[in-house]
C-alpha cells in the first residue's frame, strides 16, 4: 500500500479519534451498562414494593382500573406494557386533559393483582438515564450527535485495519510488556482493535442505522417516491392505525377474547398494547409482541374492536425484509437474543473498547509530548479532557448510583436530583482538574473513588434492605443480590485499576530519584 | 485536515446516497428487500468514500475525487429517472 496514503490515513485516524473520544467513551460505557438496564431498574425499585402474589387481573380490568379517576382522553392513547421477568407490574401510560406546557400523560406501575397504583416509573429513572447517555446523551437532538461520532468511529475503525493490516494476524499474540510505555500502550490498542472488530464493526453499522438513517430516508423519499413520505413507510412496513371517532358507544367488545386468541397464535403475550379511541365504536385494540423461542421474529397486529376483524397483522406470514432485518439489527445490538451470559460478554467488550479509547488517548499524548514543537497548552487540554471524559464520568455514574439508593422514595422530582447528583460530580472532577500535576495519579484516584463510592452504594443497600433482599432471592427474584454481586465486581475492578496506576506511578518516581542520586555521585 | 473532513462528510454522503440510488434501480429485488440492502450498504460506502478523501493530498484534491465520481453517478441517476 502507498506509503503516503498510510501516513495521511494515520494522521486521520488518530485527529478524529482524538476528537470523538470523549463522547466516544461515554457512548460505551453507558451502553455497557445499560445492557443491564432492566436488572438495575428493578434493584432501583423492587425493594421499596411488595410482589403481587395471586391471579392477575383480565386485561380489560387493567384497562378500566388504569382510566378510573383520570381525566383521561380516550381520542388519544391508553398504553399497556406487560409485566416481565425484571418487571412485575403492568407499565401504563394514560394520555390525559392537560394545559398548555403540562405533560399529557401520567404513567404508572400497576399491581397484576390488585390494580392498585404501585409507583411512577420516572421515579426510578437511574436505568433510564444511563440508557438515554448512550443513546442522546440526554440533550436534546443529543442523537444526531450520537451518530456522527459513530460515523467517525467506523471509519476510525476501518482506517484502523488499513493501518495495521499487514501486522493484523503476526502481530496478533504480540505483547511487549518489557518494552517501553509507548509500545506497551500500542499493543494493547492494536490487540483490543483487533479481537473487538466483529463487535465494533456490528456496533458502528447499527448504531448509524439507529441515529442517521433519516438522511438516507429523505433522500429516498425525495427522489424515488417523488416526496410522498407516506409511500416510503409503507413500503418499509410502518403502517399507521388512525381510527376516525365515530362518537357511538362501544357495545361490549371482546378485549379479553382478542388478547388470548392473540397470546395462543405467538405462543407469548404481547409485550404493549395501543388502545385507540378507547370506548368508541371505532375503537382499535394493536398489540406488539416477540414470537416465543425466535430469535428476531416479531408480531404486529391491530384489530377493530366493533366486529373483531384484523386491521393490520405482521408476523412470519406476512413478512416485510425491512422489518425483520431492523429487529434482527436490533437484537445484535441490545445483546438480548440469548441468556444473560452474552450480555455479560457484551459487557467484556464494551468495557475494552473503552480501554481501546484510553491507550488511544495516551498514545496520541505520547507522541505529541515528544514533539519539541507541541503546545503545553494542548497537552494539557487533551490530558484533562481526557481525564474528565473517562474517569469523571466513571465516578458521575457511580455517585448517580449512590443517589439512586439514598434519595427517599417520598421526594418530589427524586430524578432531578439523581441526574444532578451526575451533574455536580462530573463538574467536580472539571474543577478539581485545576490542581492536577499529575495525569496517572488523578486517573488512579477517580478510579479508586469511585470504587469507594460503589462500596457505599452495597453498604447501604445491606443497611437498607438486606433482609428484603434475601425475602426477595427466596421468592425467585435474584436480580436484587445479582446487581449487588455486578456492583461489587465493578468496584473490585476500578480499585485494582486505581491502585496498579499508583503503583506504577510509584516506581516511575523511585525509578526518576534513583536516576538523579546517580546523576549527583557521577558528578 | 478541516478542508479534507467537510469533503469526507458532505462529499462521502453524497456519493453515498447517489450510489444507494442506483443500487436501488439497479437490484430486480422486492422494494422492502432493496430499501433494507440500501439501508446495509449505505454507510459502508460513505466510509469508503471518506477513507478516499483523507486519503487525498489535500482538501482540494479531496473534493476533486468525490466531485468526479458524483458526476457519473448522478449521470446514471438521471438516466433511471428519466427513464
Amino acid at each position: 500500500m502507498d506509503k503516503e496514503f498510510l501516513k495521511r490515513i494515520t494522521d486521520a485516524h488518530s485527529w478524529l479519534g482524538l476528537i470523538i473520544s470523549g463522547l466516544l467513551f461515554i457512548i460505551f460505557f453507558a451502553g455497557s451498562i445499560a445492557l443491564f438496564r432492566d436488572e438495575i431498574n428493578q434493584w432501583s425499585f423492587q425493594p421499596h414494593y411488595e410482589v403481587a402474589q395471586g391471579e392477575k387481573l383480565a386485561i380489560s380490568e387493567v384497562m378500566e382500573k388504569a382510566i378510573s379517576g383520570r381525566k383521561f382522553t380516550p381520542k388519544e392513547h391508553l398504553i399497556i406494557i406487560t409485566p416481565s421477568d425484571n418487571l412485575p407490574y403492568y407499565t401504563i401510560y394514560v394520555d390525559v386533559e392537560h394545559e398548555e406546557g403540562e405533560k399529557d400523560y401520567v404513567g404508572f406501575f400497576m399491581d397484576p393483582v390488585s390494580g392498585e397504583e404501585v409507583a411512577a416509573p420516572d421515579d426510578y429513572f437511574l436505568a433510564t438515564f444511563i440508557y438515554a447517555l448512550h443513546v442522546n446523551l440526554n440533550i436534546p437532538n443529543g442523537s444526531y450527535i450520537i451518530g456522527f461520532v459513530t460515523l467517525f468511529f467506523f471509519f476510525a475503525l476501518i482506517s484502523g485495519i488499513f493501518i495495521h493490516a499487514r501486522k493484523m494476524f503476526s502481530n496478533f499474540f504480540k505483547y511487549r510488556a518489557e518494552k517501553q510505555k509507548r509500545s506497551q500502550l500500542l499493543d494493547m490498542h492494536n490487540i483490543v482493535g483487533v479481537m473487538s472488530l466483529p463487535f465494533t464493526i456490528m456496533y458502528a453499522i447499527s448504531g448509524l442505522i439507529f441515529n442517521l438513517v433519516i438522511i438516507y430516508q429523505i433522500a429516498f423519499a425525495v427522489v424515488l417516491y417523488q416526496g410522498d413520505q407516506q409511500a416510503l413507510l409503507d413500503d418499509a412496513g410502518y403502517q399507521a392505525v388512525e381510527p376516525q371517532w365515530l362518537d357511538k358507544p362501544w357495545k361490549s367488545p371482546n378485549i379479553d377474547q382478542i388478547y388470548a386468541a392473540t397470546t395462543d397464535k405467538y405462543n407469548t403475550e404481547p409485550r404493549m398494547i395501543r388502545m385507540y379511541n378507547y370506548g368508541d365504536e371505532s375503537a382499535v385494540m394493536h398489540m406488539f409482541g416477540q414470537v416465543k423461542d425466535d430469535f428476531a421474529e416479531e408480531y404486529e397486529v391491530a384489530y377493530n374492536l366493533s366486529n373483531d376483524s384484523p386491521l393490520l397483522i405482521k408476523d412470519s406470514a406476512n413478512p416485510n425484509t425491512l422489518v425483520q432485518g431492523l429487529h434482527v439489527i436490533s437484537r445484535l445490538h441490545f445483546g438480548n437474543y440469548a441468556g444473560f451470559d452474552l450480555r455479560i460478554i457484551y459487557f467484556i467488550l464494551g468495557i475494552g473498547v473503552c480501554g481501546l479509547i484510553i491507550t488511544g488517548n495516551m498514545l496520541w499524548l505520547e507522541k505529541r509530548a515528544r514533539q519539541r514543537n507541541q503546545s503545553e497548552k494542548t497537552l494539557k487540554f487533551v490530558t484533562n479532557f481526557t481525564l474528565l471524559s473517562t474517569g469523571g464520568i466513571v465516578l458521575a455514574t457511580s455517585m448517580a448510583f449512590l443517589a439512586e439508593r439514598l434519595l427517599p422514595i417520598t421526594f418530589s422530582q427524586r430524578e432531578d436530583y439523581m441526574v444532578y447528583s451526575f451533574v455536580l460530580s462530573l463538574a467536580l472532577v472539571a474543577f478539581s482538574l485545576i490542581f492536577n500535576h499529575n495525569k496517572k495519579l488523578f486517573l488512579s484516584l477517580l478510579l479508586r473513588g469511585s470504587a469507594l463510592i460503589l462500596l457505599l452504594v452495597l453498604i447501604v443497600d445491606w443497611v437498607m434492605f438486606g433482609s428484603k433482599g434475601v425475602m426477595l432471592w427466596q421468592q425467585g427474584i435474584k436480580t436484587i443480590i445479582g446487581t449487588e454481586i455486578g456492583i461489587m465486581v465493578m468496584a473490585l475492578l476500578f480499585y485494582y485499576c486505581g491502585a496498579k496506576l499508583k503503583n506504577k506511578q510509584s516506581r516511575v518516581s523511585v525509578n526518576d530519584s534513583d536516576d538523579e542520586l546517580l546523576a549527583v555521585r557521577t558528578i | 485536515m478541516w478542508p479534507k473532513s467537510i469533503a469526507a462528510i458532505i462529499g462521502g454522503c453524497l456519493i453515498s446516497i447517489s450510489l444507494m440510488l442506483n443500487l436501488n434501480y439497479l437490484l430486480p429485488l422486492a422494494v422492502d428487500t432493496r430499501l433494507f440492502i440500501g439501508l446495509l450498504v449505505s454507510f459502508p460506502l460513505w466510509i469508503a468514500a471518506m477513507i478516499w478523501c483523507y486519503g487525498s493530498k489535500s482538501g482540494w484534491h479531496a473534493w476533486q475525487r468525490c466531485l468526479s465520481l458524483l458526476l457519473v453517478s448522478c449521470g446514471i441517476n438521471a438516466f433511471f429517472i428519466v427513464m
